[in-house]
């Protein structure tokens, strides 16, 4: 009965991490270990969408888009979105339903980085009630039936990434396979800043000269 | 309930394939200087047609309805916050005036 019981709550509740970011524009680095699912034909969903009330100007673009998966067949948008993978994707909240359907063939890895930004980001107002939402899931299924490396079993996201009315951004991972962070801005080695001054000082000697 | 003793916000809405559902939160936050007794309802005025309230407790002369769950009382400065999935299959610009009543339906 006891492990009955454990059954049913572990069914019942996912597993998922919360993470808050601060106010501003921010990308995101997503990657899926999809090892578990390589040659699976599936597919994957994106959608970023505004809220029910007053929602501030904000997009997205999806940049960077890797791994050892193959994309499969055309993908489908709807709403405010343009691009195609592995190309840039840029999605904005200026319709209630901005999506981006794509049949994929996993491999054994997966990432792309989510960059937000815009007003509701940078200079939120105060005045906007709603907050916008990314959404990223997995499908096991061409068709994006079948939840894949995901503990919400009901709604099947992966991950989840909410605009906040005060410009801040909170992360919902509901995949253990699957990591949302900050991506850390290219910072030039010292090494590579001082060839640089020194290149920059070659290129003017060869001016002067 | 007076308007100005509860303001509303809500979350951007996440589209999911396999319910096909757009999915949120609404938050309701006691703004006046005293507490609020439970329980409330928060009642989905003007959604659009073909939009619906996929998880309404109930209607009110056609008027979907959510009761906030095991709620006793809202201190002032307190926050609640409810999920919300609406049925939108023409993808229309979902939006409501939420009005909040202290008290039972029934």
């Amino acid at each position: 009965m006891r492990k009955l019981s454990s059954i049913l709550i572990a069914s019942v509740l996912c597993i998922c991490f919360v993470s808050v970011a601060s106010a501003g524009d921010i990308t995101y680095q997503v990657t899926v270990d999809t090892s578990s699912i390589a040659g699976t034909a599936g597919s994957f969903d994106l959608n970023f969408n505004p809220g029910p009330l007053i929602t501030q100007a904000a997009s997205l673009q999806i940049l960077n888009f890797a791994g050892n998966g193959s994309l499969a067949g055309g993908p489908v948008l709807t709403g405010n979105v343009s691009g195609a993978l592995p190309t840039t994707l840029t999605f904005d909240n200026g319709t209630a339903f901005n999506d981006y359907f794509q049949g994929f063939k996993f491999g054994s890895s997966l990432t792309f980085n989510v960059s937000l930004y815009g007003p509701a980001l940078s200079s939120p107002n105060g005045t906007a009630t709603s907050g916008s939402t990314f959404a990223f899931s997995m499908f096991s299924d061409a068709a994006g039936t079948m939840p894949t490396l995901t503990t919400d079993t009901i709604d099947g996201f992966a991950a989840l990434i909410n605009v906040n009315l005060d410009g801040t951004t909170t992360v919902t991972n509901y995949s253990l396979q699957t990591t949302v962070e900050p991506a850390v801005p290219a910072v030039p080695e010292p090494n590579a800043i001082s060839r640089n001054i020194s290149l920059n000082n070659r290129k003017r000697l060869a001016f002067l000269a | 309930m007076r308007p100005n003793q509860v303001a509303t916000t809500a979350s951007g809405l996440a589209y999911s394939r396999v319910t096909q559902t757009f999915n949120g939160t609404v938050t309701l936050k006691n703004i006046s200087g005293s507490a609020i007794n439970g329980p409330l309802q928060v009642l989905f005025f003007g959604l659009p047609v073909n939009v619906a309230l996929a998880n309404a407790t109930r209607n009110l002369s056609g008027t979907p309805y959510l009761t906030v769950p095991a709620l006793a009382s809202l201190a002032p400065g307190q926050s609640v916050t409810v999920s919300v999935q609406f049925k939108n299959p023409s993808n229309v610009k979902i939006n409501f005036t939420p009005v909040i009543y202290s008290g039972s339906m029934n």
